[in-house]
């Protein structure tokens, strides 16, 4: 009579599908979170954006500044190496079409976000 | 083949039983540490999310009626209270609406926003006219700072209102915070 019991395989399937699901669980829990992160720094980025189409559109067609980086002072509260970038091009004789857009990267992604926000400046007709 | 006494058999070693409870305390050990873990993980993300979802829920709100706003009052009397335009506290006159988006001539919504504590309010007055719905609506509960600053020499100058909101929540030992800055023009001014 054999007195050596092992595990049967009903066990051992048990078993890794109980710590599989675990794994799993964990897993959720640790994207989610890097998801809450990621949309706070698209919030941020946004009022960036943001904030900074309404001071171009204030200032009028006349003082559009020409293509480059813009300052804000949100910028260091996003992840090091955020990089702002205003393009400014010629959508018609009388208006110009700017375009705002903060770059950043989240710890721990793969690639860079963007958020990106445009609008036209006319010459005639801007905010009071 | 010699068979052992029954009863020995059907018994624990003592080596088994050490090796069992080593294991179930080791497994029992881990459990508690992922639920742990889990637990501390997604009281984290909760209260991330409330402080940075509210200081931009905050921010969306007062956009949506600094924008169509014509003047920053400095002061206004609400039914109940009077709120004064300060760096803490936002006073509104915008031109009412009716239902399909037009302006109602000569009549007015009033608009107050205003932080007492950790919690944020919008108050808003309607005229009969108005499709605005009037209230008091609590925007947040996690402020730190919510701060105005205006462009004008006085309020009746001010055309653009610069809009400062800091957020902090607490979750255990981490203080979490959130900071949006943004600038609103009046568009009616």
């Amino acid at each position: 009579m054999n007195t050596q019991r092992g595990f049967t395989l009903t066990e051992v399937i048990v078993s890794i599908f109980i710590v599989s699901v675990m794994l799993l669980l964990l897993q959720a829990v640790v994207r989610s979170s890097v998801l809450v992160r990621t949309s706070k720094n698209q919030g941020i980025a946004l009022a960036i954006a943001r904030n900074e189409l309404e001071s171009l559109r204030i200032g009028g067609y006349a003082a559009i500044p020409p293509s480059g980086s813009f300052p804000d002072s949100l910028l260091s509260t996003l992840p090091t190496v955020a990089t702002t970038t205003l393009t400014v091009s010629v959508y018609n004789s009388k208006t110009k079409q700017v375009t705002a857009s903060v770059v950043w990267k989240d710890p721990g992604a793969a690639a860079s976000s963007t958020v990106s926000l445009s609008t036209l400046i006319t010459q005639t007709g801007g905010l009071p | 083949m010699t068979l052992r006494p029954r009863a020995r058999r059907c018994a624990f070693t003592l080596v088994e039983t050490v090796i069992v409870v080593a294991l179930s305390v080791s497994v029992l050990i881990a459990i508690i540490l992922l639920i742990y873990n889990f637990n501390k993980i997604s009281v984290y993300d909760k209260t991330s999310a409330q402080s940075s979802g509210s200081a931009s829920a905050l921010m969306r709100e007062i956009e949506s009626l600094a924008s169509p706003a014509d003047a920053v009052l400095q002061t206004h009397a609400f039914s109940g209270s009077t709120r004064i335009s300060s760096s803490t506290a936002l006073v509104l006159e915008i031109p009412s609406i009716d239902s399909s988006g037009n302006v109602v001539a000569n009549t007015y919504d009033y608009a107050a926003f205003y932080s007492t504590g950790a919690n944020a309010y919008r108050l808003l007055e309607t005229n009969a006219l108005s499709k605005r719905s009037p209230g008091t609506k609590q925007l947040s509960s996690t402020i730190n700072f919510l701060t105005f600053s205006y462009d004008g020499f006085s309020f009746a100058t001010t055309s653009t209102v610069t809009v400062d909101i800091q957020t902090q929540a607490r979750a255990k030992q981490e203080v979490l915070s959130d900071h949006l800055r943004e600038q609103i023009r009046l568009r009616n001014y």
